[in-house]
């Protein structure tokens, strides 16, 4: 019904007993149905008012480019990028690693907060060793599945503890010579990651 | 003369044990009090090692019974199209196996907003938990129309490929599109990957397209990002 858009995203879903009969199903075969389908993020439920339709999640291709905000640059949607704070911090270890800093080295640190359409998506750490340099490449380390921090929460307006991409791409001189690094929080149940592919045989 | 901090310095060396095979999957790392008179570095310097390689999945911290090295993770690299669980298992160096939970003809239902056939077509559902070393993987549930291999249900899922099955009969994938998005888990996933409900899950879906643009395989992969790596390539 939601593929057809019979039903908007936003409308709430007729009760159990009507849909039951809708579809000739009964009550419990109908409950697992909507629990699959809220695991997925298609529908919703607000306790004492109903189920709902999901917004449509917001589509990324992650083949084209190696971090979230160049893929949204190359994307048809809108999007800002807020800066927080820039301020010399001790970076967390994945940093002092990559960046083969000295104990207690502090590097330049961004939060920024990435807004799709106005809704806020990604909590982004940046940080920087070497400003504006050039003929640098990017590339993407890894996508993990994490659960929010309380301040990722806060400042993403989700709840504590929802699931999150975790995305961490380094910008670099060489493989050795890493310049800047981005750790992107990301709110997992409003992306769709995805990749085409074309080979020839 | 190496300047990098102690702790990094350290947890190299564990790496590359690791990767010679010095340390094997499962091996329990001596404790810290052996790797300090061992190495001659104080306790800190080795905890602050050992949380590094934890926090980047070398090493797996288990409460109450110590710190082993981890697995590496199975790899999905869509990128190269080696769309085969078992040719990616080998690649890694270890044994893949798989158990099947359905394997059969199916009404093509809604699924026809992706094979575009007509609502009157088969397909045949192939459902299997995929393994590696006899730890639960994934949850694959792939989908082919019935028509383009009538003799499918010789085969033997549970050992051989699916994706050698489909090429043996000369229908190759020319177009691939990936999708992953983050579900939560059901009960009944959490089971069978024997993972925690409150579990965040992948799910990849496969679109596999022959050269006349028709949808010759539709895939659903289902695992934790501590079992799989998901690499774009």
């Amino acid at each position: 019904m939601i593929y057809d858009q019979k039903l908007e995203e936003g409308s709430k879903l007729p009760s159990e007993r009507e849909l039951a009969e809708l579809f000739k199903v009964n009550r419990k075969t109908l409950r697992n149905a909507i629990s699959a389908l809220c695991n997925e993020g298609i529908l919703y439920t607000v306790q004492g008012k109903g189920t709902f339709i999901a917004p449509p999640k917001y589509r990324i291709r992650i083949d084209h480019s190696d971090c979230l905000r160049d893929a949204l640059a190359n994307s048809k949607y809108h999007y800002t990028i807020n800066n927080i704070y820039e301020k010399m911090m001790i970076p967390k270890d994945y940093a002092i690693l990559a960046f083969k800093l000295d104990e207690n080295e502090a590097l330049l640190t961004q939060l920024n907060i990435i807004y799709i359409e106005k809704e806020p998506i990604a909590y982004e750490t940046v940080y920087i060793k070497e400003e504006n340099p050039q003929n640098t490449y990017k590339k993407r380390i890894k996508f993990s599945l994490s659960k929010s921090t309380e301040e990722e929460s806060l400042f993403l307006g989700i709840s504590k503890k929802s699931d999150v991409i975790v995305e961490r791409t380094y910008e670099c001189l060489s493989d050795d010579h890493i310049v800047k690094s981005f750790s992107t929080v990301i709110v997992a149940n409003r992306i769709t990651f995805y990749k085409n592919h074309h080979q020839l045989r | 003369m190496n300047t990098e901090p102690l702790f990094i310095q350290f947890a190299n060396t564990i790496k590359q044990k690791v990767l010679n095979r010095e340390y094997q999957y499962g091996d329990k790392l001596p404790t810290e009090e052996e790797l300090s008179s061992a190495y001659n570095m104080n306790r800190k310097t080795i905890r602050k090692a050992k949380q590094l390689l934890i926090s980047e999945g070398v090493l797996l911290s288990v409460r109450g019974k110590g710190t082993f090295i981890n697995r590496p993770p199975l790899r999905y690299n869509a990128g190269n199209m080696q769309n085969s669980f078992s040719a990616r298992s080998l690649d890694v160096g270890s044994k893949p196996t798989s158990k099947v939970l359905f394997a059969g003809q199916i009404d093509i239902g809604n699924l026809n907003r992706i094979f575009n056939l007509g609502e009157e077509e088969k397909l045949y559902r192939l459902l299997r938990i995929r393994y590696m070393d006899g730890i639960p993987l994934a949850i694959e549930n792939a989908f082919i129309p019935y028509h383009l291999i009538p003799d499918i249900e010789k085969y033997d899922f549970s050992i051989h490929s699916l994706y050698a099955a489909i090429e043996e009969h000369n229908i190759y994938y020319y177009k691939e599109e990936m999708l992953i998005n983050v579900i939560r888990t059901s009960s009944y996933i959490a089971r069978i990957l024997k993972i925690p409900i409150d579990a965040g899950l992948f799910k990849i879906e496969f679109i596999n397209y022959d050269v006349n643009d028709r949808v010759v395989e539709y895939t659903q992969f289902y695992s934790t990002d501590d079992k799989v790596d998901i690499w774009v390539k």
